[in-house]
């Protein structure tokens, strides 16, 4: 479980839409919106990739012009990380030939 | 009141969220039953840019599970981004070094070996070194994101105890050109105002910066200033659209290196129409034409009278108006506040410090400074570019507190607070970067410090230089947290180190802003905060060498625990009798002062009671400067007491357009200019390994102009080769209405061989910064497949 909290920001005039648009999306929970326009929304996903996938829809709102993180705890995958699990995909290149970053 | 581990959750993460706009949500922190007894908060910076975000690290259980922003902060009121939100997944991470890695041969293969053995061999090294072939022939090099007290400590050392003033750092890479602008323009290095400027500024000048991607944070202030003050104007000029042009209201592209053209001619247009200050002009300005000579406003005007916006507009390359150039001329000088940022556009040129000269000199002409929301502000790179490296000491030509190396009575002052003989520090300020590996090459350096930094990968035209550092003719330590390009290239030492937050000490990011950042975890074992090692390879230096002096160097801090006491001890000497009386006087900002307070202190910060309120806001003002009133020379209301400026004034300079040192011919028609992208941080050794930043950008491609791809033949993601007189890359074309038609543009960090665009930018640099060019050279591109599917690359 991956816990992330956010402000979104659109234009005041189209925080109604924005409300409407963002609460659809699966995974997304609002707390509040402002007049100036910022929304404070809470987004639960089950790993931080998911999680990451959720932003970039809020992203593509319409209406929305930033989305803000202030808040991400994910202590589920913390030892992940520690034991290699949540390590990329990439090539190493410390076991690859040497030269293979020298001059070309 | 029974909740749930997830609601207790979600609720603290809306709060968090709320508390940064002001939002009333039904609940409060109080009422969350499950208190923050399982996590434990610990206050500090972000790692990954000059912004100077506060962040809090929430520790489980001994282990990094959380991160949140500081709402209290003036840097970030509580907002990240995502690369900083992501930074603490190194802490953990599985491929952290953990043990001394050694190597005779830069062929052979690393085997792990004792601290013992790894300090022995250092410390021999270094020391048979400079009995065979003198003091000069040892180096450090270093980085704006080390620590103050670790920038500080390593130079201490060498010039202190081994007699070299070869000490230097990254930051001659990215913020030398804005020092010399500083010094030169103001008398005094790094920016009068600060962020606070940002919500009272009326019109922004952002020139030679992609903020938006670089320091995102102050990116989103700039657009929530403008989005709630519709009539706030922004003017961005680059040769590039970037993420940053969306809320601009005009947007300036021309070719690469003629904006210095551009700044003449809007100050052609502010002096014609009378726009400029003239009662500030007389009370604090004089014009300079080159250091010695000093010339009247008529001679200047005289000088900027072939700068008609009609000149300036054909220079660029035709696609400003004239119109145009007035208009923002017009903007800058009338708006009740205007606030320029810039950083790598202008600062790594050829004339880079010509090109913050002139920003200047817009700021001095209209008056546009010391006042609510007007600043000449160099965004920095790095987040402790300014703290350590420019402040501390870190370049070959400063010492400690904004002293100049080849200045006898600063010498001494410095000697005298370390407790050292009168003319130890030697009177020649060392090797610039690019003379230092140029050295290297040389074989003039025979054992060489490199620390926390990638130079295999981020010098310019790297082919060149790496060449020096793969020979087996120098021997190199590098400290650091992962493998990087450098560790398996050059180094036959390798030393793992703490990170943040594994270690204590202080940032000072780019509004003069010191901020402490507490250890908060241990280090995996066998990593050793960096201050650890430098005073226990010191120790041995001064046995091996047997010299009593070097032994005097560390001697304040023996035996003092590494996580804390030492940082501080270290500071204490630091802040308390190397900056007194400077500039950035920081005696106010100490470690108990640091604790306290959300954000840290603006320095001068000369006393504790004014540390407490913050510090200066405003530098130069009297009533906001405790300098301003202590060392001012007369009644007016601003001091320019900088140690550059005898004459305590302002200089405009007369700079006239120059070319870069390479354009585009025949044989390389395209510019190629390069960049940061918002996920990844430097050399990639960090943000590579956190597969979220990684997967949004997972290897670097070329930005290429619809235009030029049409008569190219460069489709999207068709692979280009793109050659320079050096060196050649082969990446996947992203075909943008970005650079300017007859530009291209890469990010510079990835690490693949044939991603590494370092090797085909150019390495000619700034005759008075010393900082290279790496944001114009010319190049080639070639259409040489269709896509082909990538890996990212990490060594």
């Amino acid at each position: 479980m991956v816990i992330g909290g956010f402000v979104v920001q659109c234009l005041p005039e189209d925080r109604v839409t924005a409300v409407e648009d963002l609460s659809a999306l699966e995974g997304v929970e609002l707390y509040g919106a402002d007049e100036q326009g910022n929304i404070v929304a809470v987004v639960e996903a089950d790993s931080s990739d998911d999680l990451g996938e959720v932003v970039k829809k809020m992203e593509k709102v319409d209406a929305v012009l930033n989305v803000g993180m202030t808040y991400m705890n994910m202590e589920d995958e913390a030892e992940k990380i520690a034991s290699g699990q949540s390590t990329p995909d990439v090539f190493r290149g410390r076991n690859r030939k040497r030269g293979s970053f020298e001059a070309s | 009141m029974v909740q749930s581990r997830r609601e207790f959750l979600k609720r603290t993460a809306a709060l968090s969220a709320a508390s940064y706009v002001g939002m009333n949500l039904p609940f409060s922190g109080e009422d969350l039953a499950m208190a923050a007894t399982e996590t434990v908060w610990h206050r500090g910076s972000c790692r990954l840019c000059g912004v100077g975000c506060r962040v809090e690290l929430g520790v489980k259980n001994g282990t990094p599970v959380a991160l949140r922003g500081v709402s209290q902060s003036r840097t970030n009121f509580g907002y990240l981004c995502m690369k900083g939100m992501h930074f603490w997944k190194v802490m953990n991470h599985a491929e952290r070094l953990t043990t001394p890695l050694y190597r005779a041969k830069k062929r052979d293969k690393f085997q792990p070996i004792s601290w013992d053995k790894a300090l022995d061999i250092a410390a021999e090294k270094f020391a048979s070194a400079v009995k065979e072939h003198g003091n000069d022939s040892v180096a450090y090099y270093g980085s704006g994101q080390a620590l103050t007290e670790e920038t500080y400590f390593f130079q201490k050392l060498f010039r202190g105890g081994l007699q070299t003033n070869n000490v230097e750092g990254n930051p001659r890479l990215c913020m030398a050109s804005a020092v010399g602008g500083y010094l030169t323009s103001f008398g005094a290095d790094e920016p009068i105002g600060g962020y606070a400027d940002i919500e009272k500024a009326h019109c922004f000048f952002i020139i030679g910066s992609n903020m938006a991607e670089a320091h995102p944070v102050i990116f989103r202030r700039v657009m929530r200033r403008k989005l709630d003050n519709p009539n706030v104007t922004v003017i961005n000029a680059d040769p590039r659209i970037s993420l940053t042009s969306r809320i601009a209201d005009i947007h300036l592209q021309f070719h690469p290196g003629t904006d210095l053209a551009l700044l003449n001619s809007m100050a052609h247009v502010i002096v014609k129409e009378k726009l400029y200050d003239k009662q500030f002009l007389a009370d604090y300005t004089v014009c300079k034409n080159g250091k010695k000579e000093t010339v009247d406003f008529a001679e200047y005007e005289k000088f900027l009278a072939e700068y008609t916006p009609e000149m300036a507009a054909k220079t660029m390359g035709g696609k400003v108006t004239p119109d145009q150039i007035r208009e923002v001329a017009r903007k800058f000088a009338t708006s009740k506040g205007t606030l320029s940022f810039w950083t790598m556009g202008l600062n790594q040129r050829k004339q880079g410090v010509w090109a913050n000269n002139l920003v200047h000199n817009l700021h001095i002409l209209t008056g546009q400074l010391l006042k609510e929301g007007a600043d000449s502000l160099s965004l920095t790179g790095q987040p402790n570019a300014c703290g350590g490296v420019r402040e501390g000491g870190g370049l070959c030509h400063i010492l400690p507190g904004h002293r100049l190396v080849e200045k006898e009575p600063l010498r001494n002052q410095v000697e005298e607070a370390w407790g050292v003989p009168k003319g130890r520090i030697p009177p020649k300020p060392g090797y610039h970067t690019m003379a230092m590996f140029t050295a290297l090459n040389e074989k003039k350096i025979k054992a060489m410090w490199i620390n926390c930094t990638s130079p295999v990968q981020s010098l310019p035209n790297c082919n060149l230089y790496n060449k020096g550092m793969a020979q087996d003719d120098t021997f190199i330590v590098c400290t650091d947290i992962f493998p990087t390009l450098t560790t398996e290239l050059a180094a036959n030492l390798i030393l793992p180190t703490a990170f943040h937050f594994e270690k204590t000490g202080v940032y000072g990011c780019t509004e003069r802003r010191s901020q402490i950042t507490r250890k908060a975890i241990d280090p995996p074992k066998g990593a050793k905060p960096e201050v650890w090692i430098i005073r226990e390879w010191g120790k041995m230096l001064a046995a091996k060498l047997k010299d009593p002096v070097i032994a005097q160097c560390i001697k304040p801090f023996e035996g003092l625990e590494e996580g804390y006491a030492l940082p501080k001890a270290i500071w204490d000497e630091y802040s308390q009798k190397l900056t007194k009386g400077r500039d950035n006087d920081l005696r106010g900002a100490t470690y108990e002062v640091l604790e306290q307070m959300y954000d840290g202190v603006q320095w001068p910060a000369p006393t504790k009671e004014f540390a407490l309120t913050g510090g200066t806001v405003k530098k130069f003002v009297r009533g906001m400067d405790p300098m301003a009133d202590s060392h001012g020379k007369n009644d007016k209301p601003y001091q320019f007491y900088g140690p550059a400026h005898p004459d305590n004034k302002l200089w405009v300079w007369l700079r006239p357009q120059a070319d870069p040192e390479e354009i585009p011919d025949a044989e390389y028609p395209f510019y190629l200019s390069t960049g940061r992208i918002i996920d990844h941080w430097h050399t990639m050794s960090m943000t590579g390994r956190v597969k979220e930043l990684l997967r949004a950008n997972p290897y670097s491609y070329i930005e290429v102009n619809p235009t030029d791809a049409k008569r190219m033949g460069i489709k999207p993601g068709d692979m280009v080769e793109i050659t320079s007189r050096r060196g050649t890359n082969v990446m996947p074309a992203k075909v943008y209405e970005g650079p300017i038609e007859g530009m291209v543009f890469a990010y510079w960090h990835d690490q693949h061989p044939d991603r590494m665009i370092n090797k085909v930018t150019k390495d000619a640099y700034d005759p008075g910064s010393k900082e290279p060019e790496f944001k114009i050279c010319a190049c080639k591109i070639k259409r040489v497949s269709g896509p082909k599917a990538l890996k990212p690359y990490i060594v």
